[in-house]
């Protein structure tokens, strides 16, 4: 599965990713990302350049994606949903 | 003939220990069909909201012009064939200056030609179109025309506001969610501003905000 993501991975991506934050703004975006996904994602990294869109929609895509106390899917099923979805919309990310 | 909603009771959710700085994003948002069916997974509606206000609106820091933003907007609005959002934005298009012949024209195939819109509105339109039809990976020539006009922050701003507008149709067009008066998620003169940008500060200080993974 690993291997097959890496090969559809295709062409470089159109913008680059921010690897060092430039200001404490953006910092403060990776720090979160870091602590609801456990990782600063290239997802991450490229929406950062809008970093007011950032703020917003990464903790979306977390509470969209993730369990929570009060959600109604089970995780199982929210991730076959997902893959469904990526899947369609061929996307490898 | 109207189509049945779908039967979701309408009720408000589970809203109450959860702050969606209403005051900020407007009262009717939360009072509207649209808010009213977020707010039944209010968790995530803290923040689906308002990242549709500050990409469907603007902000304060945005070089995006807010009557490309609306013609982009429509443009996604028209491939999906979302009733709800075409309305909401063809609402705030007459104080942008978009006249009816440009709706019609952002609406069907002719826009690519049409001289009303400048090269810079025309080549956001393209990549718009391009995003929503789920080809923007691929076309060279839509992204070397958009990259003419827009620099690397103007694309990613461009490109995240389409991507959630084609969220928010899928989202309203598989709940059949009526088209409603405004709800203030359009361009239009009323960019988001210093206070919800300082709500959101506050918001991602506070992260994990009520024990969200």
């Amino acid at each position: 599965m690993t291997d097959a993501v890496r090969v559809e991975q295709g062409p470089p991506p159109r913008v680059p990713t921010i690897e060092e934050p430039p200001d404490a703004e953006i910092d403060r975006i990776f720090r979160g990302a870091e602590e609801l996904l456990a990782f600063v994602s290239n997802f991450a990294r490229t929406i950062a350049h809008a970093p007011f869109l950032a703020r917003w929609a990464i903790p979306m895509i977390a509470s969209i994606q993730r369990g929570g106390p009060d959600a109604a899917l089970d995780p199982r099923l929210k991730e076959l949903v997902i893959l469904k979805t990526s899947t369609r919309n061929r996307c490898f990310f | 003939m109207a189509e049945a909603p779908h039967a979701l009771p309408r009720d408000h959710g589970e809203r109450g220990s959860v702050p969606l700085g209403s005051d900020l994003l407007g009262s009717d948002l939360l009072g509207s069909e649209l808010g009213r069916t977020l707010t039944r997974v209010p968790r995530s509606a803290r923040w689906v909201l308002p990242v549709f206000a500050a990409a469907f609106r603007g902000t304060e820091v945005s070089t995006l012009e807010p009557r490309l933003r609306a013609l982009a907007l429509l443009r996604v609005a028209a491939i999906d064939r979302s009733p709800y959002w075409r309305e909401q934005h063809e609402a705030a298009a007459p104080a942008l200056g978009i006249t009816r012949d440009e709706l019609d024209l952002v609406a069907s195939d002719e826009w690519e030609t049409a001289p009303a819109f400048g090269d810079r509105e025309r080549a956001a339109i393209l990549w718009a179109d391009r995003v929503a039809r789920r080809l923007g990976r691929r076309d060279a020539v839509a992204y070397r025309t958009v990259r003419e006009h827009l620099d690397e922050r103007e694309l990613v701003e461009l490109t995240a506001a389409v991507s959630l507008a084609c969220m928010a149709d899928r989202l309203t067009n598989a709940l059949r969610i009526a088209p409603e008066p405004p709800t203030g998620l359009s361009p239009g003169g009323h960019p988001v501003d210093e206070s919800l940008a300082r709500w959101s500060r506050e918001m991602f200080d506070r992260l994990p905000v009520g024990g969200m993974p």
